[in-house]
């Protein structure tokens, strides 16, 4: 049993990779500002009861064979989320649907959130440490 | 890593504004140069242009300026047969820069750009946050 498989660490992780996803698609809506008849896009929600199934033990999980320890699978876990174009209140008369407000409460709001999934992180080391008889922070 | 691919598409559009900013002021700078000879045409404003494109590398739609394009608007006609560049007539072709609009654009420009740099800024305090995990 490594790290990852920790189900606290994986949901963590994927809840971390989602947001750096995020973080990028807002990056492009940002730069975009300007651009006429550009289209804002947000990523499609996390489901927890999707990732609460994603990050236990599944056994219609599925990998490729390897024949020797030493070849790279094929990680479960991938960094493909879906985005949906998801047009601000306003739109300006080029056609372009960025509202630099929305953006930035966006953008916040995962840097917010991905404060939470760090400190989550860490915290959970520390329990771990706590188990493993050593004292914490 | 994907916290590199934000910063390079919030540094595109910090490319894209700056050189916005430039036309801009090439614009607020040539409001009153005339033409060189009696009644030929001043300097003509010149429109910033803005286009995403997509990069296959970064798997992301980064923005970038256009060539600007010419305002194709009529120039101001003034009075002044003093002045070498008026023509038969005594009036002066004037640059088509109204200096209000420039204005406007340029705090649009600005506005773009903060919102730039506050998304990397925010990006960078994550990318720090992530790495703060290490030292626990």
């Amino acid at each position: 049993m490594n790290m990852p498989d920790v189900p606290l660490m994986s949901m963590l992780r994927e809840r971390m990779s989602w947001l750096e996803s995020r973080q990028n698609v807002l990056s492009q809506n940002v730069a975009n500002a300007d651009t006429p008849g550009f289209i804002a896009r947000d990523l499609v929600p996390q489901d927890f009861e999707s990732l609460l199934k994603g990050s236990g033990p599944s056994p219609f999980h599925i990998t490729l064979a390897g024949s020797d320890a030493h070849h790279i699978g094929v990680t479960s876990s991938t960094n493909d989320y879906s985005s949906r174009e998801t047009p601000d209140v306003e739109q300006s008369l080029n056609g372009n649907s960025v509202s630099l407000e929305q953006e930035m409460i966006k953008v916040s709001d995962t840097q917010a959130q991905f404060q939470a999934a760090t400190n989550l992180y860490s915290k959970a080391l520390s329990m771990m440490r706590t188990a493993l008889g050593k004292s914490g922070p | 890593m994907d916290f590199n691919t934000s910063m390079m598409i919030a540094a595109s559009g910090l490319r894209t504004q700056s050189e916005r900013m430039k036309t801009i002021t090439e614009n607020i700078a040539n409001a009153s140069s005339t033409s060189q000879v009696a009644g030929g045409d001043p300097y003509r404003r010149k429109v910033a242009t803005i286009h995403s494109n997509f990069h296959r590398d970064l798997n992301a739609t980064l923005v970038e300026a256009g060539n600007p394009s010419p305002d194709l608007s009529d120039f101001r006609k003034q009075y002044d047969p003093g002045n070498p560049a008026a023509d038969k007539t005594g009036y002066v072709k004037m640059p088509n820069v109204n200096s209000l609009i420039e204005i406007m654009d340029m705090r649009e420009a600005q506005r773009s750009y903060e919102a730039d740099l506050t998304v990397m800024d925010s990006t960078k305090s994550m990318l720090a946050r992530t790495i703060d995990l290490l030292r626990r």
